[in-house]
């Protein structure tokens, strides 16, 4: 930014400092409500979790690395397939899109202060770390959405929009699912009991119905950070943004209706898989116009091939042959021979690695500046990269023969003489060079953020609001409610210096109190100002009942789940007694 | 973004150069892999490269044809990733896109991601959904004269024969050439039924019978496996189909339909007591005995199968010994128990279950 330099606009600094300063040490940590900080305690736990799924990827793949293989029993190696899906899907992915990138980068894409429901979005988090850990122990609970809402957006914040569309309609089908299975195991309900007129496709349904959406809620940040990205480093606007944009929504409601191409071979009607059949081809052309707008834009403009943008090109790689994968499933008859192989093991995760988790290891590179104020090393980021590239083609394209050559999913081991040992092994060989290149990425981002050099506020050419604020971001994100008027805010150069005269003038900068503007819902006008609350200690005792209550539910302790209930009750009061604090 | 950047960018030319050629190498050894795999033929295999089929083999050939197309798509995508790079240095490109090449981006988009691939999928649609549906669909019942029951049991397959007292597990024989209409049932859990080389999986569905079409082109064993979790021996849950000539599956039913011969000799008397006594009766059924146990397969003639417990053992001496000595050991975790048996009960058994013809 220009100057800031009047002894007027030094004093504003200072109050808006003493307003959202936060508490100090770990009593801070518990009781913030800043969506920086909640993104942060989003990204170190998805990214513990990360860890913990690897683990068990490593050692899925090192008791079939020979046919035969021994390093697992039958049982360990069930339970550790079981907990290396669920964690990467509920504990690793969706958390760090929504809950990290999504918390950390939607207000200061927009220009706000803070998500609209400061407290909510702490409570939500704790509950997810609540029910992470009781996974571990042993059964799953669901998280809930959260999301803020502003108009300019740029295409990472439509994609956010597509994404919280969708978990908010996405879920209550996996809620509903859960409660009945729990009815049926623990108060002798039959939805799916097929002795007593129960039926247990009602479970896939329901489950894919939620299932499905999933993959998009999983996809769209992806795609989100990818568009972000790419015109950073090509120099130039993203071809085609309302389509882009539009696509993205399109997606998240497309994804809806094709939930039964999850189950063509449990013997539907024809007619039925046909039209799933359908609906499922329809759902290719949002992803393949975005596909197009990312090439097209790569290809007209400048680019730099560095670290973030390498992630994003290897992205774009095993998203098409994920892609293209996914489209031959909709072919009704392949789709039945090679559902349930590791054709199809193949298939999701060149999706959900290759085109989910790339684009989210190159924004950990993207952002790491600005949220650190350092630069990561660039050789060995790239280095990174490659060592990660080249270990995922190894474990994963691989699976796609052995698929064909028959091997189903889910199997703890293999018989000798079907052929299968070699892509195996290239696939375990292939899992542990991809596990380095984590680690090298890993060591780099550590060690750069205790030695790497100063990145200053917007080291990338970044078009986008969070840059033009210092690195580290300050707790009150902007000095002044910026003016926007696109959706490269930082390639508008008047409109940043008209911020910085706002600044000046003491205009929009709303430090007489926790406050933060909120703006018509349809066209994105300044509407009024909202007293945001500060640090809370109730959403982490809300969430730590709610997870009691349930922990006690699923382990039949009714009488502990009632004083849980009870307590629960009584910080859902403390929470509305206490209103939100004026300055 | 400086001159000094440049500089750097032109240094590192290599890493992100080979980009190109290292995508390229990996499509070409992919596609050379699938061909090696496509080429070498494995008797006994499960691939779905290797149709026996007229079922497989249109199925096959779809896949060819998507591959062909994801093939040029790829390529497509991996020239225009080579332009892009092949710019990254180039004078003179604005930051922002000039207005008239605005129209002409879009229009790519437009074409790309719309155009061509709406009439990709078109087409695709009809082939796929419309034709090869049809030709894989199940005969609708009382079509074809050859009719078989499957059902999925925890971990192996009970075969029946309607109109033929013929029950046997896990090794399924047909005759060849000749359309055979397959009811699949489960006894507990979802199941799915699946002989590649023969036709797609169908799932066993508890409360919902599907049906399949089995046809064998020529004369050989099809390899199939479970395809949907089961649980703990999920893995150990393969089956064989046997394609014989029509005279020799004719001779094979007929033997399967009687009941067992009587025991041949004094040892093989005593072990028939054995079974009948200790455990085994409870769980098994020998028809021509009282032992009706069905929470395993039945094992009237025994010997006729090539393999035991879901073929993940051969069906020979020593490994019958060892199996009935400790059945935990191969395929731990499945329902049949360890007997306390003396030495002498246990030969007897042996010889009796050797019997089994």
């Amino acid at each position: 930014m220009a100057t800031v330099s009047t002894p007027e606009t030094i004093r504003r600094l200072h109050r808006l400092d003493r307003i959202w300063q936060e508490r100090p040490g770990v009593l801070g940590w518990l009781t913030t409500t800043d969506h920086k900080r909640i993104g942060i305690l989003y990204l170190f736990t998805s990214l513990a979790f990360f860890a913990a799924g690897g683990t068990e990827a490593l050692l899925v793949r090192t008791q079939l690395i020979t046919p035969n293989g021994s390093t697992l029993s039958p049982a360990a190696f069930n339970t550790t397939m079981t907990m290396h899906g669920v964690t990467m899907i509920f504990l690793f992915v969706i958390p760090i899109s929504t809950g990290a990138f999504g918390n950390y980068l939607l207000p200061l894409m927009i220009g706000a202060r803070d998500m609209a429901y400061p407290r909510l979005n702490a409570f939500s988090y704790w509950v997810f770390l609540g029910s992470g850990l009781f996974m571990y122990v042993g059964v799953a609970t669901g998280n809930g959405p959260n999301a803020g809402w502003f108009d300019y957006m740029p295409l990472f914040c439509y994609a956010f929009l597509a994404v919280s569309f969708a978990l908010v309609f996405a879920l209550p089908a996996l809620s509903v699912d859960c409660l009945f299975l729990e009815l049926d195991r623990r108060l002798g309900f039959n939805f799916f009991n097929v002795g007593h007129g129960g039926n247990v496709l009602l479970w896939q349904h329901l489950f894919w119905i939620f299932g499905h959406p999933e993959v998009y809620i999983i996809i769209l940040p992806a795609f989100g950070i990818a568009t972000s990205i790419i015109p950073t480093f090509t120099r130039r606007r993203m071809v085609a943004f309302p389509m882009v944009a539009l696509a993205e929504i399109l997606v998240a409601f497309i994804g809806f209706g094709v939930w039964a191409h999850h189950m063509f071979s449990v013997g539907l009607p024809t007619i039925t898989t046909i039209y799933f059949a359908a609906a499922s081809m329809i759902v290719v052309i949002p992803s393949a116009i975005q596909l197009f707008a990312w090439l097209t834009t790569l290809v007209t403009g400048k680019p730099t091939f560095t670290t973030p943008l390498l992630w994003i090109i290897g992205f774009i790689v095993f998203f098409i042959i994920g892609g293209l994968s996914g489209i031959m499933f909709a072919a009704i008859p392949f789709d039945q021979q090679l559902t349930d192989t590791y054709f199809v093991v193949a298939h999701f995760h060149f999706i959900i690695f290759g085109a989910a988790v790339f684009p989210l290891l190159g924004g950990i590179y993207y952002w790491f500046p600005k949220v650190t104020g350092r630069m990561y090393n660039e050789p060995a980021g790239q280095a990174s990269f490659w060592i990660t590239a080249l270990g995922s083609a190894l474990t994963f394209f691989p699976m796609h023969i052995v698929g064909l050559l028959g091997m189903p999913r889910r199997v703890y081991t293999y018989p000798a003489n079907v052929g299968w040992g070699p892509y195996n092994l290239s696939e375990t060989i292939g899992s542990y060079i991809l596990a380095a290149g984590l680690v090298l990425m890993v060591v780099n981002l550590v060690w750069s953020y205790f030695r790497g050099p100063a990145s200053g506020p917007n080291p990338f050419g970044g078009a986008t609001l969070e840059w033009s604020i210092p690195s580290p971001p300050p707790e009150y994100n902007f000095p002044v409610i910026p003016t926007v008027s696109s959706a490269y805010p930082m390639w508008d150069v008047e409109d940043r210096e008209h911020d910085v005269d706002k600044l000046n003038r003491g205009e929009m900068v709303l430090d007489q109190g926790h406050e933060t503007p909120a703006s018509t819902t349809l066209d994105g006008y300044f509407d009024e100002i909202l007293d945001m609350p500060s640090n809370s200690p109730w959403p982490v005792v809300t969430a730590l009942m709610i997870t009691g209550v349930f922990a006690m539910i699923l382990t039949g302790h009714l009488v502990a789940m009632s004083v849980f209930l009870g307590l629960f009750a009584l910080s859902v009061m403390g929470w509305h007694s206490v209103e939100p604090r004026e300055a | 973004m400086d001159t000094r950047g440049r500089d750097l960018r032109g240094k590192r030319a290599a890493p992100a150069g080979s980009l190109v050629r290292r995508l390229l190498l990996l499509a070409g050894l992919g596609c050379a892999l699938l061909l090696i795999a496509g080429c070498g033929q494995s008797q006994g295999g499960q691939s779905t490269l290797h149709p026996a089929s007229d079922q497989s083999r249109k199925i096959l050939h779809l896949f060819w044809g998507m591959l062909a197309a994801a093939v040029v798509v790829f390529i497509g995508a991996v020239v225009l990733l080579a332009i892009s790079y092949r710019r990254r240095n180039r004078e003179g490109i604005p930051l922002v896109e000039a207005e008239n090449e605005k129209a002409v981006s879009s229009g790519l988009v437009v074409a790309f991601g719309i155009v061509i691939p709406v009439a990709c999928l078109i087409v695709l649609f009809f082939i796929a959904n419309i034709g090869v549906v049809k030709a894989t669909d199940a005969p609708a019942p009382g079509q074809t004269k050859m009719n078989v029951t499957v059902i999925g049991h925890q971990w192996f397959w009970e075969v029946r024969y309607p109109g033929s007292a013929a029950v046997t597990a896990n090794e399924i024989h047909i005759p060849v050439k000749t359309p055979v209409n397959v009811t699949l049932k489960t006894a507990d859990v979802i199941h799915s039924f699946w002989v590649p080389e023969l036709n797609k999986k169908v799932d066993m569905i508890p409360g919902h019978p599907n049906t399949l079409e089995l046809y064998a082109d020529h004369v050989g064993m099809y390899r199939g496996q479970c395809a949907e979790f089961c649980g703990l021996q999920h893995a150990h849950m393969s089956m064989a189909v046997y394609a014989d000539p029509p005279a020799k599956f004719r001779a094979w039913l007929a033997n399967m339909a009687k009941p067992v011969a009587p025991p041949a000799s004094p040892q093989a008397k005593a072990g028939e007591q054995v079974f009948l006594t200790q455990q085994c009766a409870s769980c098994h059924t020998i028809r021509g005995t009282s032992a009706r146990g069905t929470i395993g397969p039945d094992l009237t003639h025994l010997q006729t199968r090539n393999t035991l417990a879901a073929l993940t053992i051969p069906n020979r001496k020593g490994y019958l010994g060892a199996w009935v000595i400790d059945p935990q050991h191969f395929k731990p975790g499945n329902k049949m128990p360890g007997l306390n048996l003396s030495g002498a009960q246990f030969s007897n058994l042996l010889t009796f279950l050797e019997g089994l013809k």
